[in-house]
C-alpha cells in the first residue's frame, strides 16, 4: 500500500521501492500508487508514468477518496491506462473520532464508532460511479454485511467491480474487543457475528472475490497504550490462511477449493494478473499447506517484527508449511 | 517481551474482611463479607453482594465525615491522585477520604505531569509504583485506561472517571444515596435524563442500578438517547417524552450536557435542549411528591436544570456529595485492604 512516507505517489518513490524490493524481498512485491498526490484526495497523483513504472494498481489507502468529483475522474482517468482502483470505503465525515464498529459494544465500553453507514455510503457511491465510467474499482475489505448486498446488486448489473474481505473479519467480531485489546483495533472495524456470516456467505456466492490478509503491522510499543490512543491495524499476514481455513473450512461454511480460490485466483483476478493458477508454465508460486494442523500461534512462532498479531494465543486449524517464490523455498516451518 | 493486551484485565485477588467499627447489623448475616479486589475500575466487574459489602463499609464510615473526626486504617499508606482530566467533586472527595483513613496523599496536575511532554501512561503509572505508593485514582479521557493500568500495576487502581466508560465511585454514592433515602434500591424507578451517550455516569448507574434490581428509564434527545442503548442495556427503558420519563420515576439523575464530548450534530443549541428537556419547577410537579432530584455535578445552571430545582426541596445533590466520601473511604480500604502484604 502506498501510504508510506513519503507517499509512493510519483515515479521516484516507486522505483526506489521496486530496488528495494527486488534487492531484500524473499517473495514477489508488487507496489501500488497513490490515486492522488499524497493521498490527500485534491489533485489526481501521475497514474500514466506511475503504471510505466510498475504499480499494478492505484488507491488512497485508508485515507479513501471523500470527493465524488474527483473520483469520477480517477476512475476515467485511470481506466485510460487499464489501472484498477482500490478503495477503502469510507466517509470520514461519519467517522471522527471513531474507535471501533458502532453498536451495542461500542456503546458498552464507551467508544465512538465507525458505523456501518460510514461504509456502505462509499461502497454505494463507488457502484454507481463504476456504473458512470465504466470504469474497474476494487472495493478493499469490506466489513458490513450492508455492503456485500450493495457489491451483490451491483454485480448483478454487470459493473466492473470486485471486492474482498480480510481473513480476521471472516473469523472475529466486535465482541473480541471486550476488553479494550488494541491488537484487535482495526480499520475498517470488526462488526457483528450477522456481518460476520454475511461476509462469508458473500465469498462463497462469489459476490465477494478475494481474501486479504489486510497486515497493518505496528510496534509493540505503538499499541501499549490507551485504547483510544493506539493506531489501527493488525499484522496478519502469517495467520491469513489459518484464520481464513478456520473461519470457512473448520466452520463449514466452504470447502478448501473454494477458499484456495479466494486467497490466490480472486485477488489476481481483481488486479488482472496473470498469476494465482498451478498449471505447466505458469509461475512456479506455491505454498505448501496443512489444513489438518490444530495450532496455537505464539508471539516466537512469528517472524514478523510487530507483536500486534490479534490471533497469537487463539487456537487456529490450517498452517502454512512452506512457501515457494519462482521454484525457491522461501519459507518453512 | 510483547505484552498481549486482549486477554482481559489480570485482577491480582486476595480476601478483604469488612472492617467493622460497631455493632453488627442484622442484614449483614445473609450476604457475602469478602471482598477480593485489588481494583475498582468498574461497575461492571462487581457483583451485587460486593456492592451490598461496600455499603455496609462506608455506612461504618458515615460517622467519620464529622469535623474532627478521622480513622488511621490507612495510616503509614499513600495514595496518589492521577487526575488528567478536571474535577472538583471527585478528586476532592478522594483526597479527604484518604486523609479521614489516615493515608498520605498526594495529587498530580495534569498540566504539570510529563504526560505533557510525550510519557506514556504504563510509565508513568510505572514511576509513580516505584516511589512506593499503595493506589493510584485516575482519571483520564480515555475509556478503558483504568482496566489498562489496573493490568499493568499489581497496586490497587481506582477509577475516577474514563471517558466515556465508567465513573465507578459516582454510581456507587448515587445508588448509596438512594437506599439512604429509600431504605432500599430494590424496586425502584429511576430515570436518567440528558446526555447519556457521552456520559460514564450514566453507563455506571445503569449497570449499579440494575444489578440492585433497579428499573432504571434513559431520557432525552434522540441523538443523544439512541435506540441502540437499548441492545447494549437490553434491561433499560428508553423515553423521549419528558413527562412520560418523569411521572411515575422515584428519583431522576439528571445529566451535564457534556460539550467537551461532543461534536455540534447532536441537537441544535443548549437553548432548545433546556426548551424540551430541562427541569423547571413546572415540570419537576409532574413527579411523584415523593420522588428526589439527583445530580453528578457539575450544574450547568438553567441549562439542564434551574436553581428553583437544584435547590428546591428534592435535591439531595449535596447529600450525594457528603456520602461520596463514605463510599470512597469504603473503596480505598477495601481495595487496598485486599493486597496482602
Ligand atoms: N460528579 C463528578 O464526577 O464531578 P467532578 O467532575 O467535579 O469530579
Amino acid at each position: 500500500m502506498p501510504d508510506s512516507l513519503p507517499a509512493a505517489d510519483n515515479v521516484g518513490t516507486i522505483q526506489l521501492l521496486r530496488e528495494i524490493c527486488s534487492r531484500d524481498a524473499a517473495v514477489r512485491v508488487l507496489p501500488t500508487g497513490t490515486l492522488t498526490k499524497g493521498h490527500e484526495g485534491k489533485a489526481l497523483a501521475p497514474l500514466g508514468t506511475m503504471k510505466k513504472a510498475g504499480v499494478v494498481a492505484v488507491t488512497d489507502t485508508t485515507s479513501g477518496v471523500q470527493n465524488n468529483e474527483i473520483m469520477r475522474r480517477a476512475l476515467e482517468y485511470a481506466a485510460m491506462f487499464d489501472l484498477v482502483v482500490l478503495d477503502h470505503c469510507q466517509d470520514s465525515s461519519m467517522t471522527e473520532g471513531g474507535q471501533m464498529h458502532e453498536g451495542a459494544w461500542s456503546l458498552r465500553l464507551g467508544l465512538r464508532g465507525l458505523p456501518r453507514a460510514a461504509e456502505e455510503v462509499v461502497v454505494s457511491s463507488d457502484c454507481l460511479l463504476a456504473e458512470l465510467t465504466k470504469a474497474r474499482i476494487h472495493l478493499q475489505h469490506l466489513s458490513s454485511g450492508g455492503s456485500a448486498d450493495i457489491v451483490r446488486r451491483a454485480k448483478a448489473k454487470q459493473l466492473a467491480v470486485t471486492a474482498e474481505v480480510s481473513a480476521l473479519h471472516l473469523l472475529l467480531t466486535d465482541a473480541a474487543l471486550a476488553h479494550y485489546g488494541t491488537s484487535l483495533k482495526t480499520n475498517p472495524p470488526l462488526r457483528e457475528e450477522a456481518d460476520r456470516l454475511a461476509l462469508i456467505a458473500a465469498l462463497v456466492d462469489g459476490t465477494i472475490d478475494a481474501i486479504c490478509s489486510d497486515h497493518s503491522p505496528c510496534t509493540a510499543t505503538e499499541k501499549d497504550c490507551e485504547f483510544d490512543l493506539a493506531p489501527f491495524g493488525a499484522a496478519t499476514l502469517e495467520t491469513a490462511f489459518a484464520a481464513a481455513h478456520t473461519a470457512l473450512v473448520a466452520g463449514g461454511h466452504a470447502d478448501l477449493p473454494l477458499l484456495i480460490a479466494r486467497l490466490t485466483h480472486g485477488p489476481a483476478k481483481a488486479l488482472g494478473l496473470s498469476a494465482g493458477t498451478l498449471k505447466a508454465g505458469a509461475l512456479a508460486d506455491l505454498v505448501l499447506l496443512d489444513p489438518k494442523a490444530a495450532w496455537t500461534p505464539a508471539a516466537a512462532d512469528l517472524l514478523s517484527k510487530s507483536g500486534n498479531n490479534p490471533l497469537i494465543g487463539r487456537a487456529l486449524t490450517g498452517r502454512v508449511r512452506a512457501t515457494f517464490v519462482g521454484g525457491r523455498q522461501v519459507f518453512g516451518t | 517481551m510483547t505484552l498481549i493486551l486482549d486477554q482481559g484485565p489480570c485482577l491480582r485477588t486476595f480476601p478483604m474482611v469488612l472492617t467493622s467499627l460497631g455493632p453488627p447489623e442484622p442484614h449483614r448475616m445473609a450476604s457475602q463479607d469478602t471482598w477480593t479486589k485489588k481494583d475498582l475500575t468498574g461497575i461492571e466487574e462487581l457483583s451485587r453482594p460486593e456492592i451490598e459489602l461496600l455499603f455496609r463499609q462506608a455506612d461504618q464510615f458515615l460517622p467519620a465525615l464529622a469535623p474532627g473526626k478521622g480513622l488511621d486504617l490507612m495510616k503509614g499508606r499513600t495514595v496518589v491522585n492521577l487526575f488528567l482530566e478536571p474535577s472538583t467533586r471527585t478528586r476532592t472527595a478522594f483526597e479527604i477520604s484518604a486523609k479521614k483513613l489516615g493515608a498520605e496523599v498526594v495529587s498530580i496536575n495534569t498540566t504539570a505531569s510529563s504526560l505533557v511532554k510525550g510519557e506514556t501512561l504504563r510509565d508513568t503509572a510505572m514511576n509513580i509504583r516505584a516511589m512506593g505508593v499503595d493506589a493510584i485514582v485516575m482519571r483520564h479521557s480515555s475509556a478503558g485506561s483504568a482496566r489498562y493500568l489496573g493490568s499493568v500495576l499489581d497496586i490497587s487502581v481506582i477509577n475516577a472517571g474514563d471517558g466515556a466508560h465508567e465513573h465507578p465511585t459516582q454510581a456507587l454514592l448515587d445508588a448509596f444515596t438512594l437506599r439512604q433515602r429509600f431504605g432500599k434500591v430494590e424496586g425502584l424507578k429511576v430515570t436518567i435524563l440528558g446526555d447519556i451517550l457521552f456520559s460514564r455516569v450514566a453507563r455506571s448507574n445503569i449497570l449499579c442500578l440494575s444489578k440492585l434490581g433497579a428499573q432504571v428509564t434513559l431520557a432525552g434527545p434522540a441523538t443523544l438517547v439512541p435506540a441502540s442503548l437499548k441492545e447494549a442495556f437490553p434491561q433499560v427503558r428508553i423515553v423521549h417524552d419528558l413527562k412520560e420519563a418523569l411521572k411515575d420515576c422515584d428519583a431522576v439523575m439528571l445529566l451535564r450536557i457534556q460539550h467537551e464530548r461532543q461534536t455540534t450534530t447532536h441537537f441544535p443549541s443548549l437553548g432548545e435542549y433546556t426548551s424540551q428537556f430541562g427541569l423547571n419547577a413546572e415540570r419537576a410537579a409532574w413527579l411523584k411528591p415523593e420522588a428526589i432530584v439527583m445530580h453528578p455535578g457539575p450544574i450547568n445552571r438553567g441549562v439542564e436544570v434551574e436553581s428553583e430545582v437544584a435547590d428546591g426541596p428534592r435535591s439531595v445533590i449535596l447529600e450525594q456529595v457528603r456520602n461520596g466520601v463514605a463510599v470512597r473511604m469504603a473503596v480505598l480500604h477495601l481495595c487496598t485492604g485486599a493486597i496482602s502484604r
